[in-house]
């Protein structure tokens, strides 16, 4: 099955700042892809540019196996988009907007719009203006998924929701998007980690990184050396160590590259002294901060 | 189409308050121009009219454009936040219902306003189809398209009320009379500039239109709106080529013979520090008026009377030295037209003297030299067409070219009024008691880019009531029949006694 998105050497400019550059992404089909990065780094003109809102100024973007700049009508039946910045029909009430948009979509489900209507709990009469901010990004979903469409494109959809809107948020776009492919970009890493199975950072404009999830989670781990005394560190330090850390008797760092066969072996060798290795799993939050971190110590050298 | 038909039901539905100001105003509009006039008289003159119903064109105007921006703002084409961009829109189901909503209750509106103020006139809708139709394509092309254009290139409401003021400004600024101006620079040819101008705003604007809502490329879009916005400038500023288009635009293609009406020179006339344009009106020159050249136009045969329209002087002084005003228009109004810097020309005394005023900068160029003068005037020649009689209080009576006239309110401030109304426009002269009421204009306000489909001639006929008191009215009109143009050599005179001579 051929990726449902499909980028290469993709690139954005707006006037001298280069917002995306020669991005090369691919979202599995059935995966829900977590495009996470620090603000600025272009998530959202990535996600801009693959549903056609933005026109790329270089490269190519392939969304269900058209290109980005050709998506029409067709397509877009196809595709459910959901963002933080959208700007709603705020005169619609939320009834209306389903009614409205009913004859947009070949595939629309009014049983399932209903269904999430009422597990929502969205009042039907009320203007998308009056309604709290997780309350109308719910009707926006809501209004995105009763056709069941083949993606799911979220920019940020978490942002400004408190923790029970963001898991009914979840729990309804889970639910109901089963087997459908989900590109959704956020901040929020704890909640991304909870349900994302592929993972691609951004950083400046460039995808630094992009794997499944569980590799990554595997990929990286807090390491602790406990030492009878203050530790020394070794000329030849692995490049995969990062963020080392020096107490009177503690070694921490961050491995970016960790094996279960050859990190601990490799720790001893590197310190015969230590008396205990631990090697904690992390999460995406940490994963994310070491990463930002990291690249901006390099970027400063 | 069913998707147009669906987001325009939506439109409908949301955008019904103005909508309903939009028919208001065409109410109010329909109303203004279907009652008679003498409601909105104050004192003496028509100006009240006059404000009134330019007030309530203007409100219709900015009602359209508040609910063609509206409509477009529902789902915007510039910008990349919207809605609709990510829905399975089809742009030309957009388009068309956007479209849809503008004919049904902008276009429409108006028509039935149009046919409403014919028919309340008395005038046959029908027979003014042509007429209709021109000022449907018209208001679309000023009005309705290139808003719709600014609209869907901006997001607020801001940016196109900023527009619209520098368009004022500069219309204000580089063309500081208006319709009328245009109307004085080219005379009957102005439809050249209207239409031409009309055609380019409407095909950018549809251009501008189009390409924002299939590719929504805002930039672009700017940029051809200000190319539209520069081309339609120039053409407005534009001079007719040279005198003879301004010549032949001013008069219609009818033509007489009339060898008999010729110019000459009248040392001895004197105007006495102004001249009479009317049976009670005496203009009086500005001050700073170093001479004038008075010429005297003969030849009339009985039935015929003259207008200057334009006239050309040039000085030729000793050793070669020449000055020359160009060609300049003749009329009572040019003197409010700024310092005499240069020549003009006054029409008096019931058009049989022309007096050819020259600036200080010519005069002092030229001082007591004896130079030679050389006059060129192009003239329209009319002939008396008909003559009507009307009474008081008796209903309306059709005068050719001028409409289904009556004379209204005896006894009311600035009485009687002479009304006429019709459906067309045409350069007749009106003579009221064998005095001229109107001059046979060659800038009719009616028509297509007026602001009514009935031209409403209404005229106080305070000033010559001793004429009639409470007898028979008699009204004359006159037809353009040719335009001529006569050159007079006058010469070896001194310019600074030409006046006293």
């Amino acid at each position: 099955m051929s990726s449902p998105i499909h980028t290469h050497s993709l690139s954005k400019a707006f006037r001298r700042h280069d917002a995306v550059r020669s991005l090369d992404l691919e979202v599995p089909a059935g995966s829900v892809y977590g495009l996470i990065g620090s603000n600025g780094a272009g998530k959202t003109t990535t996600i801009k540019l693959l549903m056609n809102i933005l026109r790329p100024s270089s490269g190519t973007a392939e969304v269900l196996g058209v290109d980005s700049r050709r998506l029409g009508p067709r397509h877009l039946a196809r595709i459910g988009y959901v963002s933080e910045n959208q700007e709603l029909p705020d005169e619609m009430t939320v009834d209306y907007l389903l009614r409205y948009l009913k004859p947009f979509y070949p595939t629309w489900d009014d049983s399932l719009a209903n269904e999430m209507v009422r597990q929502f709990d969205l009042p039907r009469d009320r203007r998308l203006h009056h309604l709290s901010r997780g309350m109308r990004m719910k009707a926006a979903l809501a209004s995105s998924l009763a056709y069941r469409p083949e993606l799911i494109v979220l920019d940020e959809p978490f942002t400004g929701l408190d923790a029970l809107v963001r898991h009914e948020f979840i729990q309804g776009l889970l639910e109901r998007a089963d087997g459908t492919t989900i590109l959704i970009s956020s901040h929020d890493l704890s909640e991304i980690e909870s349900f994302a199975s592929h993972i691609g950072y951004l950083e400046d404009g460039r995808l630094r990184f992009h794997e499944e999830m569980s590799t990554l989670v595997e990929r990286f781990r807090q390491v602790e050396v406990i030492f009878a005394a203050a530790p020394a560190l070794p000329q030849d330090w692995p490049a995969a160590w990062t963020q080392p850390q020096t107490g009177s008797s503690v070694l921490r760092f961050v491995d970016r590259q960790f094996d279960h066969s050859t990190t601990p072996a490799e720790i001893r060798r590197l310190f015969p002294a230590a008396q205990n290795i631990a090697c904690e799993p992390m999460p995406l939050k940490d994963i994310f901060v070491s990463l930002a971190m990291s690249s901006r110590h390099s970027n400063a050298a | 189409m069913r998707q147009a038909l669906h987001i325009f039901r939506k439109d409908v539905r949301f955008l019904w308050p103005p909508i309903l100001v939009v028919l208001a105003m065409t109410a109010i509009f329909a109303w203004s121009r279907s009652v008679d006039p003498s409601r909105f008289i104050r004192g003496n003159t028509g100006v009240g009219a006059t404000n009134l119903l330019d007030t309530v064109s203007s409100f219709l105007v900015l009602a359209w454009w508040y609910l063609i921006a509206c409509l477009i703002y529902k789902e915007q084409p510039a910008g990349d936040r919207q809605f609709w961009v990510t829905r399975p829109y089809s742009w030309k189901s957009l388009l068309a219902a956007k479209t849809l909503l503008i004919v049904t209750f902008i276009n429409a509106s108006f028509l039935i306003s149009d046919i409403a103020i014919l028919s309340a006139n008395g005038l046959s809708p029908s027979k003014a189809a042509a007429n209709l139709l021109g000022r449907q394509l018209a208001i679309t092309a000023i009005f309705l398209l290139p808003a719709a254009a600014l609209a869907a290139t901006t997001r607020h409401l801001a940016y196109i009320a900023f527009a619209l003021s520098v368009v004022l400004l500069l219309n204000l600024f580089f063309n500081p009379g208006g319709s009328e101006g245009l109307y004085h620079l080219w005379g009957r040819l102005a439809w050249i500039p209207e239409w031409t101008t009309a055609a380019i705003l409407a095909a950018g604007s549809f251009a501008v239109l189009a390409w924002q809502y299939a590719s929504r490329r805002t930039p672009i879009s700017w940029t051809i709106l200000a190319g539209v916005s520069a081309i339609c400038a120039a053409i407005l500023m534009a001079k007719p080529v040279g005198p003879a288009i301004a010549l032949q635009s001013h008069f219609p293609s009818a033509s007489a013979d009339v060898p008999e009406v010729r110019l000459s020179f009248a040392p001895g006339a004197h105007p006495k520090g102004g001249i009479m344009i009317g049976p009670s009106k005496f203009v009086q020159f500005p001050p700073g008026m170093h001479g004038w050249v008075p010429i005297r136009i003969n030849g009339f045969s009985p039935g015929v009377q003259v207008k200057a329209d334009l006239v050309k002087v040039t000085i030729h002084g000793p050793q070669g030295t020449s000055w020359s005003s160009g060609w300049i228009h003749s009329s009572p109004s040019t003197q409010s037209r700024g310092p005499i810097e240069w020549a003009q020309a006054w029409i008096g005394d019931e058009n049989r003297f022309l007096y050819v005023t020259i600036g200080k900068q010519p005069l002092e160029s030229f001082q007591s030299q004896p130079v030679s003068v050389s006059v060129s005037v192009a003239m329209t020649v009319f002939r008396t067409e008909t003559a009507t009689q009307l009474m008081s209080g008796e209903p309306d009576r059709s005068i050719a070219g001028v409409g289904n006239c009556s004379v209204r309110g005896m006894n009311a401030p600035g009485s009687p009024w002479l009304l006429c109304r019709s459906a067309e426009s045409s350069p007749v002269r009106v003579d009221v008691q064998g005095i001229p009421l109107i001059e046979a204009s060659y800038a009719p306000k009616w028509g297509i880019f007026a602001q009514s489909p009935v031209s409403r001639l209404y005229e106080s006929l305070a000033d010559r009531r001793s004429l009639f008191n409470e007898g028979p009215i008699y009204i004359t009109t006159g037809r353009p029949v040719a335009h001529v143009r006569r050159d007079l050599e006058i010469p070896q005179i001194r310019l600074w006694e030409a006046p006293s001579r």
